[in-house]
């Protein structure tokens, strides 16, 4: 007979501790805990979505383990409900300082983009483009010819997507709307509403998010349809005034639909240049100065903001987050007993009550008071494995293959960004054995100069230029520095990558005609183009999302004698080298070119084979132990059943019905289940 | 080999075993070949966890500690032994000694015994009860909360080793007052962040029973 240890070592709830995104984090909440900071949390939106003019910001201190993440989740979850209706966004830490407005701009409007109803498939964006027609509506100099349709609109907004309306009476509205709403709030970007009502066209999705996050726009031909200009000759300093009039413009329209946002900066540990600070601190001033309806979040591990920020941030941003501070809390004995008990019943389902009180039974005599949500689940995993030592470098490999499968079921939260490539392709060079002199580009758009071997073996001199977008002007000006160096250094005398994501790259011929010469004459002369395809960005990625953890303290395990620490920047470092000098950990500058399209899209099912895809998921999931299965093993089963589908196409499949299908963490790998709540 | 490389090996060498210090002589035939007295002893001088000690004839290689430290171990190790006896088991010259005893035994650390077998009035040295009761447990919680107001600028999160150096109190002293206001519920225990800090710092943090590391604590009830 298996005993309860055995059944929660075969797969043990509590192996991952991992902080995830509040997007995809996979495990139960227990929602007395930290009630004080999430209560304190809500009341401040309520104060802001009364008064969307007063400037406020809130500082939550709590360290790793502390419950940072289910936090986060909660705060989400609140957000989605009518009596709190706010729009949520989660802000990476920032790489590129010189760009504060535009990276903040672009955090925006990619979770703006999120599902926020995971039954009707609807995004925030999708919310704000109905809204904007139906506050038209509303407002029309004859309400009473709307007025069927408005008590429908009142019960669901979206119905203005389902209603069989005339287009050329829609695209008329939306011209109404637009003058309408510029008439009551003339500071309100027109640019911005008229492309924001286009969202609701299922064929602009893309070309109006691709805007909105302020990326130049590829053509003129696209920017035409979205009644704008490319942007291609607009300077960064111009860009960043856009932007910033595109964030203060959401915020009005926030403040009018009665909605605000709530900005969560996250990962803050990673903000380690004083300029880097300094670029929190522009973004953090403008969501609480300028920006109507924006709430600043800052989470924060206490002593870092006491030793780090307090002492470099401008006292006035200081006192101003100060001004409402959470601090977390530990948790109570009954509420470590709730959380280990959800956790094993997510897991475990009917087979709960045999393994818990056995589980329980080990670990109440070891929970002290005033321990974390974090340390009761690592005491847990403790006491399941009853094992020592964990390898870290292990630890760090296992975590980034799941980090490569959790950015593949997720890839619309990885939009292409050239500079998390750049620290992904400098972290990787910097572990390198056979790379020296590594050092960032002095000239225009060279990202990284290094030496390296060459073909007969000899060190070469080697440039990478990583560039995402830009235009075919940027994209053109990349190609020809790349030229220029292979002319000073011909015939393999030195090595020239440029890198880019597929997801952003050139379109192909007869489209940019120019840029594809340069393109040409830049591969015969034997430039590498890297235009990195799903599968190899979410490699690259990773790398950066491991370093994020790193710098963050979340990567953690258990040295021999019990002590849990968590693991450095040069243990990542020296994975990445040992695994590059067995082989092991794939080369990020092989070659891949990504498919001759401008733009894929994910091989994610069609519609008509959607719903027998989601039979043969289930199915499969249905008859396994527990119903969890591995991905690679789900993939295999699929593929004996018929199934046509690739290893990433599964993963997104999986990551855009979160609601049916949980992600996680395993020792085996990234493991899914069928959801038993 | 680069000097943190050496301090580490000679911190780890003095850690596992178990001892406040060591005659440098015995250093060589101890460690790797890779450290040399003379390496050891050049990059000491600099040191700020380890330092050389001077005693008669004899140098040692000690942690940098407060001579109290070094007498409340060695009385902690062999009770009941004389202040001659006890004298002998650390790396202290005389008055350095007599001051250090003489400050445990005002601060109530140490208690004194005569022999009452002996016609000699031999003294024996004895370290006090575990604090956790009467008035000695009492008084040094109030010197603890002493010590984090003075700390707490408006800071809130206060840092273990700063109020570690403060009260000089010896390792076991310290832990235990930490316990046992973290098992009444008074004070809250945190991780902190490590990278903040210097490599002494972290090693003045608190690691608990269960070996998780606390570098920073909140009050919680007043």
């Amino acid at each position: 007979m298996t005993t309860p240890q055995e059944l929660l070592k075969s797969n043990n709830p509590f192996y991952s501790n991992r902080v995830g995104n509040p997007w995809d984090d996979p495990y139960p909440d227990v929602e007395s805990i930290n009630h004080n900071a999430f209560d304190g949390i809500l009341r401040l939106l309520g104060y802001k979505t009364k008064n969307p003019k007063d400037a406020c910001a809130g500082l939550v201190l709590g360290e790793t383990g502390t419950g940072k993440t289910h936090l986060l989740k909660r705060i989400l979850h609140a957000s989605r409900r009518t009596e709190t209706p706010a729009v949520f966004t989660y802000v990476r830490p920032i790489l590129d300082t010189t760009a504060p407005m535009r990276y903040l701009l672009r955090e925006i409007v990619i979770n703006l983009g999120k599902e926020n109803d995971e039954a009707q498939k609807r995004t925030q964006l999708d919310l704000f483009a109905a809204r904007i027609l139906i506050d038209f509506l509303r407002n029309d100099q004859d309400p009473n010819r709307n007025a069927k349709l408005l008590k429908k609109l009142d019960e669901d907004p979206f119905y203005i997507y389902q209603a069989k309306i005339d287009p050329k009476i829609m695209e008329e509205a939306e011209k109404r709307a637009i003058r309408y709403l510029r008439r009551i709030s003339p500071d309100i970007s027109s640019d911005l509403l008229r492309v924001i009502v286009k969202y609701r066209k299922k064929e602009m999705r893309d070309l109006v998010v691709c805007w909105m996050r302020g990326d130049v726009i590829d053509g003129e031909e696209e920017a035409n349809h979205l009644g704008t200009t490319t942007r291609v000759d607009k300077d960064i300093g111009t860009l960043e005034q856009e932007a910033k009039g595109l964030i203060l413009s959401l915020g009005q329209l926030m403040a009018r639909y009665g909605r605000p946002m709530l900005v969560c900066f996250d990962q803050l540990d990673n903000l380690y240049e004083p300029s880097a600070v300094r670029a929190l601190e522009a973004m953090i001033n403008i969501l609480v100065r300028e920006a109507q309806a924006m709430l600043p979040l800052a989470f924060v591990r206490a002593d870092s903001w006491n030793e780090r920020f307090k002492k470099t941030m401008d006292i006035a941003v200081v006192e101003c987050l100060e001004a409402n501070r959470f601090l977390l809390e530990s948790c109570s004995m009954e509420q470590a007993e709730e959380l280990v008990r959800r956790r094993v019943q997510a897991f475990l389902g009917s087979q709960t009550e045999m393994v818990f009180p056995w589980l329980w039974g080990q670990l109440k005599d070891q929970i002290k008071n005033g321990y974390f949500p974090g340390q009761v689940i690592v005491l847990a995993k403790r006491t399941i494995e009853s094992e020592g030592e964990e390898g870290i470098l292990r630890k760090l490999e296992e975590t980034y293959h799941n980090e490569c499968e959790a950015v593949l079921a997720d890839l619309a939260s990885w939009s292409p960004d050239g500079d998390r490539l750049a620290l992904a392709l400098e972290t990787y060079l910097q572990a390198s054995p056979d790379i020296k002199g590594l050092r960032k580009g002095k000239e225009k758009h060279v990202s990284f100069v290094f030496e390296a071997p060459g073909e007969k073996g000899k060190d070469i001199p080697h440039i990478a230029i990583v560039n995402v977008g830009g235009g075919y002007h940027r994209i053109g000006n990349c190609l020809k520095t790349g030229i220029e160096f292979l002319q000073k250094y011909p015939e393999g005398q030195g090595r020239c990558f440029y890198i880019s994501d597929a997801r952003n790259s050139i379109p192909i011929p007869p489209r940019w005609k120019a840029t594809n010469e340069l393109r040409q004459t830049f591969e015969t002369m034997g430039g590498i183009m890297l235009i990195l395809d799903k599968d190899a960005v979410a490699r690259w990625y990773a790398i950066t999302s491991l370093v994020f953890k790193v710098n963050e303290g979340d990567i953690q395990v258990e040295e021999g004698s019990g002590k849990l620490r968590a693991a450095t920047r040069e243990e990542l470092n020296q994975m990445l080298r040992e695994g590059i000098s067995k082989g092991s950990f794939p080369s990020l500058l092989t070659a891949v070119k990504g498919p001759e399209t401008a733009k894929p899209q994910p091989e994610t099912p069609k519609r008509q084979d959607e719903t027998r895809m989601m039979a043969s998921v289930k199915s499969c999931l249905k008859d396994s132990p527990m119903r969890m299965l591995t991905i690679s093993v789900l993939l295999g089963k699929l593929i004996q059943n018929k199934v046509k589908l690739d290893h990433a196409g599964l993963l997104a499949f999986l990551g855009q019905h979160k609601n049916i299908f949980r992600l996680f963490e395993n020792k085996q790998g990234m493991t899914v289940m069928l959801d038993q709540t | 080999m680069d000097r943190s490389n050496i301090e580490s090996q000679l911190v780890e060498y003095l850690r596992k075993a178990g001892r406040d210090f060591i005659l440098l002589s015995k250093l060589k035939q101890s460690l790797q070949k890779a450290i040399s007295n003379k390496d050891a002893v050049a990059q000491i001088e600099k040191n700020n966890r380890l330092s050389i000690i001077k005693k008669g004839k004899s140098t040692y290689l000690a942690f940098r500690q407060p001579p109290e430290v070094f007498v409340f171990t060695a009385i902690q190790k062999k009770p009941g032994q004389s202040p001659g006896q006890i004298a002998k088991s650390t790396p202290l010259k005389i008055p350095d000694f007599i001051g250090a005893i003489n400050v445990l035994i005002a601060r109530g650390d140490v208690r004194c015994e005569i022999n009452s077998k002996s016609s000699k009035y031999d003294i024996k040295l004895h370290p006090s009860k575990p604090s956790g009761s009467g008035s000695e447990a009492r008084e040094d919680r109030d010197l603890f909360a002493k010590a984090v107001r003075e700390l707490d600028r408006g800071q809130i999160y206060i840092r273990i080793h700063a109020v570690r150096d403060r009260l000089g109190w010896t390792r076991e002293r310290f832990d235990r007052m930490i316990e046992t206001l973290r098992d009444e519920g008074v004070i809250q225990l945190h991780a902190g962040d490590i990278t903040t800090m210097s490599k002494e710092e972290v090693e003045k943090s608190f690691v608990d029973e269960n070996n998780f590391f606390f570098a920073t604590l909140t009050w919680r009830k007043p």
